[in-house]
């Protein structure tokens, strides 16, 4: 039966007891010449529904708990032992071996920060008398008659809005980047998102890290909401290709 | 504006991921061997991803201005100012520019002046909804930062 692969760890890592992956089914380790890889029985072509997708990040979050873990994408399926041995393991022994020695004792936090619609764009127009100014005049205006002047006025809204969000997300950023040995930023779902980064944190500094993001929340509340996921395996930091990464 | 006084203690420590934030990290973010990759998109029930917002268009920036119409600026016009103005004096000193929408505004005025630019929009919503292209477009106009897309995908050696 084939494999579903949700990680590669050190042989002696200690996986939590009654781990339970994709479809219910026990997780168990495959393990070659000290490096383990995180597996569980699947179908040739696995589901991607809520159930599968919450599986996979759930086996991995519960590994990071306690163990250094590289994690795989969802979906990668191997047709048995031996190819995961050979594929996987034996043919990027060196590079996963560096990437778990690298990141040893690191777990990733990752922060969003969003904008509420109302208060951030009053927030705007706080800024900006020439735009309130604009938005009394366009009120004036017999809406028919006023279309691409309201779409003007919306365009310069946006880039205000746009203005704003890059300036405070990397505030936050400037915040909290000296606390975690690295970061990576990922993409702003919407106009709204100010903040999207995946930090690598040490486990002991975890502490600091959490009051500084608990702060950052504080400062914020008026404008947006943070939210603050993990700990994470580290995805956003592996990579099978060798090259050293600039917090290494 | 309201404030809050209790202090957000509860954030102070970081929660599990839901779907959407499954989502968007596990089905574009870890290791890869591209030949072993393989998901059925059968009964696929997801991508409640965060209201999207397409930028690229003349209707989101009437929606913009709607939005900003419909405030009420009563409660807190020029004589209720003051104290949010200090605040925003104080965090707004540090400056960082960003092209993202000088790049939107780019798009507009194509679209308006008979360029057609849907397409490429479609197809990227479609990236968002369906999974396996093994290419994601790695510009995207909302995307200020450069570090994700690609780096994480790797092929086979062999």
């Amino acid at each position: 039966m084939p494999l579903h692969v949700y990680g590669v760890s050190r042989a002696d890592a200690v996986l939590p007891d009654g781990l339970e992956g994709l479809y219910d089914t026990p997780v168990t380790t495959v393990a070659d010449d000290g490096l383990a890889a995180l597996v569980s029985e699947c179908p040739e072509t696995p589901t991607a529904r809520r159930a599968e997708l919450m599986a996979h990040a759930r086996v991995l979050e519960q590994v990071i708990e306690t163990e250094t873990v590289l994690p795989m994408q969802f979906g990668m399926c191997m047709p048995d032992e031996q190819t995961v041995r050979h594929d996987l393991l034996a043919t990027y022994r060196p590079r996963l071996g560096t990437q778990l020695s690298q990141l040893d004792g690191t777990v990733q936090l990752t922060v969003k920060v969003v904008y509420r619609e109302d208060d951030a764009l009053r927030e705007v127009l706080h800024r900006s008398p020439r735009l309130v100014q604009m938005r009394e005049r366009l009120a004036s205006i017999p809406p028919a008659a006023a279309h691409f002047k309201r779409a003007d006025f919306g365009q310069e809204i946006a880039a205000e809005l746009e203005r704003m969000g890059s300036r405070d997300g990397a505030e936050i950023l400037g915040a909290l980047a000296p606390l975690a040995l690295g970061h990576a930023e990922e993409r702003l779902l919407s106009p709204y998102h100010i903040l999207n980064t995946a930090f690598l944190v040490r486990r002991e500094e975890r502490p600091r890290f959490d009051e500084a993001v608990g702060k950052i929340a504080q400062q914020w509340q008026e404008l947006g909401t943070v939210r603050y996921l993990g700990p994470q395996p580290p995805y956003s930091f592996v990579d099978l290709e060798a090259g050293d990464p600039a917090w290494a | 504006m309201t404030v809050t006084q209790s202090p957000n203690r509860y954030l102070e420590r970081p929660a599990p991921s839901s779907l959407a934030d499954v989502v968007e990290i596990i089905l574009d973010k870890g290791l890869v061997i591209d030949i072993y990759i393989r998901v059925s998109l059968v009964g696929i029930e997801l991508l409640t991803i965060d209201a999207r917002i397409v930028v690229a268009s003349v209707d989101t920036y009437l929606r913009f201005a709607e939005a900003v119409n419909r405030l009420d600026l009563k409660d807190d016009d020029t004589s209720g100012l003051p104290d949010l103005m200090g605040d925003i004096t104080e965090r707004g000193a540090k400056g960082k520019t960003s092209g993202a929408l000088e790049g939107v505004g780019e798009k507009v005025s194509s679209l308006l002046g008979g360029g057609d630019d849907e397409d490429d929009e479609d197809s990227d919503d479609d990236e968002e909804q369906k999974r396996p292209p093994r290419k994601r477009p790695s510009s995207s106009t909302r995307k200020r930062s450069s570090s994700s897309s690609s780096r994480t995908r790797k092929k086979a050696e062999s």
